[in-house]
Protein backbone atom coordinates (compact mmCIF):
# COMPACT_ATOMS: atom_id res chain seq x y z
CA UNK A 1 0.00 0.00 0.00
CA UNK A 2 1.54 3.00 -0.83
CA UNK A 3 0.57 7.02 -0.92
CA UNK A 4 -0.77 7.01 -4.29
CA UNK A 5 -3.32 4.43 -3.35
CA UNK A 6 -4.22 6.12 -0.04
CA UNK A 7 -5.07 9.58 -1.97
CA UNK A 8 -6.93 7.89 -4.82
CA UNK A 9 -9.06 5.95 -2.12
CA UNK A 10 -9.91 9.61 0.12
CA UNK A 11 -9.96 11.27 -3.15
CA UNK A 12 -12.46 8.68 -4.31
CA UNK A 13 -14.83 9.85 -0.95
CA UNK A 14 -14.88 13.54 -1.99
CA UNK A 15 -18.24 14.69 -3.33
CA UNK A 16 -17.95 14.60 -6.96
CA UNK A 17 -17.66 18.53 -7.80
CA UNK A 18 -14.56 18.14 -6.20
CA UNK A 19 -12.80 14.66 -6.46
CA UNK A 20 -11.12 15.42 -9.62
CA UNK A 21 -9.38 18.53 -8.31
CA UNK A 22 -8.89 17.08 -5.26
CA UNK A 23 -6.98 13.64 -6.96
CA UNK A 24 -5.00 16.00 -9.08
CA UNK A 25 -3.71 18.20 -6.56
CA UNK A 26 -2.62 15.28 -4.59
CA UNK A 27 -1.22 13.60 -7.25
CA UNK A 28 1.51 16.31 -8.34
CA UNK A 29 2.43 17.03 -5.25
CA UNK A 30 3.34 13.62 -4.58
CA UNK A 31 5.07 14.05 -7.70
CA UNK A 32 7.32 16.98 -6.69
CA UNK A 33 7.26 16.63 -2.92
CA UNK A 34 10.66 14.77 -2.91
CA UNK A 35 12.34 17.95 -4.51
CA UNK A 36 11.06 20.03 -1.85
CA UNK A 37 12.09 17.33 0.73
CA UNK A 38 9.12 16.58 1.42
CA UNK A 39 8.35 12.81 1.99
CA UNK A 40 5.36 11.40 0.33
CA UNK A 41 3.64 9.80 3.10
CA UNK A 42 3.41 13.47 4.49
CA UNK A 43 1.10 13.70 1.56
CA UNK A 44 -0.85 11.00 2.17
CA UNK A 45 -1.04 12.17 5.82
CA UNK A 46 -2.20 15.54 4.52
CA UNK A 47 -4.71 14.14 2.65
CA UNK A 48 -6.55 12.33 5.26
CA UNK A 49 -6.38 15.21 7.10
CA UNK A 50 -7.74 17.19 4.91
CA UNK A 51 -10.27 14.66 4.38
CA UNK A 52 -11.63 14.62 7.62
CA UNK A 53 -10.81 17.55 9.03
CA UNK A 54 -12.94 19.83 5.65
CA UNK A 55 -15.18 18.91 3.55
CA UNK A 56 -16.37 21.13 1.03
CA UNK A 57 -20.51 21.57 1.28
CA UNK A 58 -21.27 20.26 -2.77
CA UNK A 59 -24.57 21.31 -4.25
CA UNK A 60 -26.64 19.32 -6.04
CA UNK A 61 -29.03 20.65 -9.29
CA UNK A 62 -31.58 22.55 -7.05
CA UNK A 63 -28.63 24.68 -5.74
CA UNK A 64 -28.83 22.54 -2.40
CA UNK A 65 -25.90 21.97 0.20
CA UNK A 66 -25.50 18.52 1.53
CA UNK A 67 -25.67 20.22 4.75
CA UNK A 68 -29.32 21.67 3.77
CA UNK A 69 -30.38 18.08 2.28
CA UNK A 70 -29.64 16.24 5.82
CA UNK A 71 -31.42 18.34 7.62
CA UNK A 72 -34.26 18.62 5.31
CA UNK A 73 -33.90 14.60 5.75
CA UNK A 74 -34.44 14.76 9.64
CA UNK A 75 -36.83 16.81 9.49
CA UNK A 76 -38.84 14.70 7.44
CA UNK A 77 -37.94 12.07 9.66
CA UNK A 78 -39.19 13.70 12.34
CA UNK A 79 -42.38 14.69 10.64
CA UNK A 80 -43.15 11.30 10.07
CA UNK A 81 -42.57 10.01 13.79
CA UNK A 82 -44.85 12.70 14.79
CA UNK A 83 -47.65 12.02 12.67
CA UNK A 84 -47.17 8.90 13.05
CA UNK A 85 -47.54 9.17 16.76
CA UNK A 86 -50.46 11.75 17.00
CA UNK A 87 -52.56 9.19 14.02
CA UNK A 88 -51.93 6.36 16.76
CA UNK A 89 -52.93 8.81 19.46
CA UNK A 90 -56.02 10.03 17.78
CA UNK A 91 -57.28 6.44 16.70
CA UNK A 92 -55.99 3.95 19.96
CA UNK A 93 -53.92 1.20 20.17
CA UNK A 94 -53.53 -1.84 22.09
CA UNK A 95 -50.13 -2.95 23.54
CA UNK A 96 -50.69 -6.53 24.68
CA UNK A 97 -48.12 -8.62 26.71
CA UNK A 98 -48.46 -12.24 26.56
CA UNK A 99 -45.91 -14.32 28.28
CA UNK A 100 -42.65 -12.88 26.42
CA UNK A 101 -44.39 -12.03 23.41
CA UNK A 102 -45.68 -8.32 22.87
CA UNK A 103 -48.05 -7.48 20.09
CA UNK A 104 -49.27 -3.96 18.89
CA UNK A 105 -52.53 -3.88 17.76
CA UNK A 106 -53.33 -1.51 15.53
CA UNK A 107 -57.64 0.06 15.48
CA UNK A 108 -58.06 -1.99 11.71
CA UNK A 109 -57.16 -5.03 13.20
CA UNK A 110 -53.78 -5.49 12.19
CA UNK A 111 -51.19 -7.02 14.50
CA UNK A 112 -47.62 -7.01 14.72
CA UNK A 113 -45.30 -8.54 17.20
CA UNK A 114 -43.35 -5.84 18.29
CA UNK A 115 -39.81 -8.51 19.28
CA UNK A 116 -38.76 -9.21 16.18
CA UNK A 117 -39.23 -6.00 14.54
CA UNK A 118 -36.65 -4.40 17.33
CA UNK A 119 -34.63 -7.48 16.46
CA UNK A 120 -34.77 -6.61 12.54
CA UNK A 121 -34.02 -2.93 13.42
CA UNK A 122 -30.82 -4.32 15.81
CA UNK A 123 -29.54 -6.82 12.72
CA UNK A 124 -30.07 -3.50 10.23
CA UNK A 125 -28.43 -1.21 12.77
CA UNK A 126 -25.38 -3.72 13.09
CA UNK A 127 -24.78 -4.34 10.10
CA UNK A 128 -24.89 -0.63 9.38
CA UNK A 129 -22.30 0.03 12.17
CA UNK A 130 -20.16 -2.83 11.23
CA UNK A 131 -20.14 -1.42 7.26
CA UNK A 132 -18.78 2.14 8.56
CA UNK A 133 -16.55 0.64 11.22
CA UNK A 134 -14.79 -1.63 8.88
CA UNK A 135 -14.96 1.21 6.55
CA UNK A 136 -13.22 3.71 9.05
CA UNK A 137 -10.60 0.88 10.16
CA UNK A 138 -9.47 0.41 6.19
CA UNK A 139 -8.39 4.49 6.41
CA UNK A 140 -6.74 4.59 9.80
CA UNK A 141 -4.37 1.30 8.67
CA UNK A 142 -3.97 3.35 5.19
CA UNK A 143 -2.61 6.18 6.98
CA UNK A 144 -1.14 4.13 10.13
CA UNK A 145 0.86 2.24 6.54
CA UNK A 146 1.84 5.75 4.95
CA UNK A 147 3.22 6.82 8.46
CA UNK A 148 5.32 3.84 8.88
CA UNK A 149 6.36 2.87 5.25
CA UNK A 150 8.90 0.42 6.50
CA UNK A 151 7.20 -1.83 8.74
CA UNK A 152 6.41 -3.94 5.87
CA UNK A 153 9.81 -5.05 5.60
CA UNK B 1 -16.36 37.32 0.66
CA UNK B 2 -16.63 35.95 3.80
CA UNK B 3 -14.62 36.30 6.87
CA UNK B 4 -12.30 33.62 8.48
CA UNK B 5 -14.08 32.28 11.77
CA UNK B 6 -11.10 30.95 13.60
CA UNK B 7 -7.76 32.46 12.92
CA UNK B 8 -4.80 30.53 13.65
CA UNK B 9 -0.76 30.50 13.37
CA UNK B 10 -0.97 28.54 10.45
CA UNK B 11 -3.52 30.42 8.94
CA UNK B 12 -1.43 33.51 9.22
CA UNK B 13 1.60 32.00 7.87
CA UNK B 14 -0.02 31.01 4.77
CA UNK B 15 -1.80 34.55 4.48
CA UNK B 16 1.52 36.31 5.25
CA UNK B 17 3.55 34.20 2.08
CA UNK B 18 1.32 34.77 -0.42
CA UNK B 19 1.08 38.10 0.65
CA UNK B 20 4.32 38.59 0.35
CA UNK B 21 4.73 36.56 -3.00
CA UNK B 22 4.60 37.83 -6.26
CA UNK B 23 2.91 35.37 -8.46
CA UNK B 24 0.85 32.38 -7.56
CA UNK B 25 2.69 29.62 -4.73
CA UNK B 26 2.27 26.31 -5.51
CA UNK B 27 0.18 24.47 -2.20
CA UNK B 28 2.92 22.21 -1.22
CA UNK B 29 5.24 25.23 -1.57
CA UNK B 30 3.25 26.98 0.66
CA UNK B 31 4.14 23.63 3.38
CA UNK B 32 7.65 24.45 2.40
CA UNK B 33 7.78 27.97 3.21
CA UNK B 34 5.32 28.39 6.50
CA UNK B 35 7.59 25.24 8.04
CA UNK B 36 3.81 23.61 8.23
CA UNK B 37 2.88 20.02 7.54
CA UNK B 38 0.78 19.61 4.30
CA UNK B 39 -1.55 18.09 6.87
CA UNK B 40 -2.51 21.50 8.08
CA UNK B 41 -2.12 23.75 5.05
CA UNK B 42 -4.61 21.41 2.74
CA UNK B 43 -8.05 22.46 4.78
CA UNK B 44 -6.72 25.93 5.02
CA UNK B 45 -6.43 26.59 1.20
CA UNK B 46 -9.35 24.88 1.40
CA UNK B 47 -10.91 27.11 3.51
CA UNK B 48 -9.65 30.05 2.36
CA UNK B 49 -10.86 29.51 -1.35
CA UNK B 50 -14.03 28.14 -0.74
CA UNK B 51 -14.52 31.95 1.62
CA UNK B 52 -12.86 33.65 -1.46
CA UNK B 53 -9.69 35.16 0.01
CA UNK B 54 -7.67 33.31 -2.35
CA UNK B 55 -7.85 31.86 -5.97
CA UNK B 56 -6.28 28.36 -6.74
CA UNK B 57 -5.39 27.82 -10.44
CA UNK B 58 -3.59 24.86 -12.47
CA UNK B 59 0.20 25.75 -13.15
CA UNK B 60 0.57 26.41 -16.96
CA UNK B 61 3.71 24.18 -17.63
CA UNK B 62 4.08 22.55 -21.09
CA UNK B 63 7.83 21.73 -20.01
CA UNK B 64 6.38 19.45 -17.18
CA UNK B 65 4.39 16.54 -17.75
CA UNK B 66 2.15 14.51 -15.38
CA UNK B 67 -0.43 15.93 -12.96
CA UNK B 68 -0.68 19.77 -12.84
CA UNK B 69 0.07 21.68 -9.63
CA UNK B 70 -2.77 24.02 -7.82
CA UNK B 71 -1.15 26.74 -7.01
CA UNK B 72 -2.58 29.80 -4.98
CA UNK B 73 -3.20 33.48 -4.98
CA UNK B 74 -4.90 36.24 -3.17
CA UNK B 75 -7.62 38.11 -4.52
CA UNK B 76 -7.68 41.29 -4.51
CA UNK B 77 -10.69 41.86 -1.72
CA UNK B 78 -8.71 39.23 -0.10
CA UNK B 79 -5.19 40.98 -0.67
CA UNK B 80 -6.67 43.82 1.33
CA UNK B 81 -7.84 42.04 4.32
CA UNK B 82 -5.12 40.31 4.84
CA UNK B 83 -3.14 42.81 4.93
CA UNK B 84 -5.71 44.01 7.87
CA UNK B 85 -5.63 40.47 8.85
CA UNK B 86 -1.80 40.59 9.70
CA UNK B 87 -1.55 43.72 11.18
CA UNK B 88 -4.13 43.30 13.96
CA UNK B 89 -2.43 40.08 14.50
CA UNK B 90 1.17 41.50 14.49
CA UNK B 91 -0.02 44.26 16.88
CA UNK B 92 -1.82 41.90 19.55
CA UNK B 93 1.71 39.73 19.13
CA UNK B 94 3.05 42.49 19.92
CA UNK B 95 1.15 43.98 22.72
CA UNK B 96 2.76 41.78 25.72
CA UNK B 97 6.44 42.81 24.56
CA UNK B 98 5.78 46.38 24.80
CA UNK B 99 4.50 45.56 28.47
CA UNK B 100 7.89 44.00 29.59
CA UNK B 101 10.33 47.33 29.76
CA UNK B 102 7.43 48.49 32.26
CA UNK B 103 7.31 45.91 34.17
CA UNK B 104 10.51 46.02 34.26
CA UNK B 105 10.94 49.26 35.37
CA UNK B 106 8.39 48.79 38.03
Amino acid sequence: MNAEWIVRRLASTMPATHREERLEEWLADLAGCEELGIAPRHIAIGAVVSTLAYRPAPTNGYGMTEHTRHSLRLVLYVATIAASAVWVWVHGTHLSVSGSNVSFAFPGGAVIDVIPVFMVAGVVVGALAAGFGYRSLRLFHAAADAAHPDADA
Amino acid sequence: MEPIRRLTQPTVAVLRVLLESDEPVWGLRLAKLTGRAPGSIYPILARLEDSGWIVGEWEDDDERVGPRRRTYALTADGADRAAATLATWDAKAVRPASRSPRTAQA
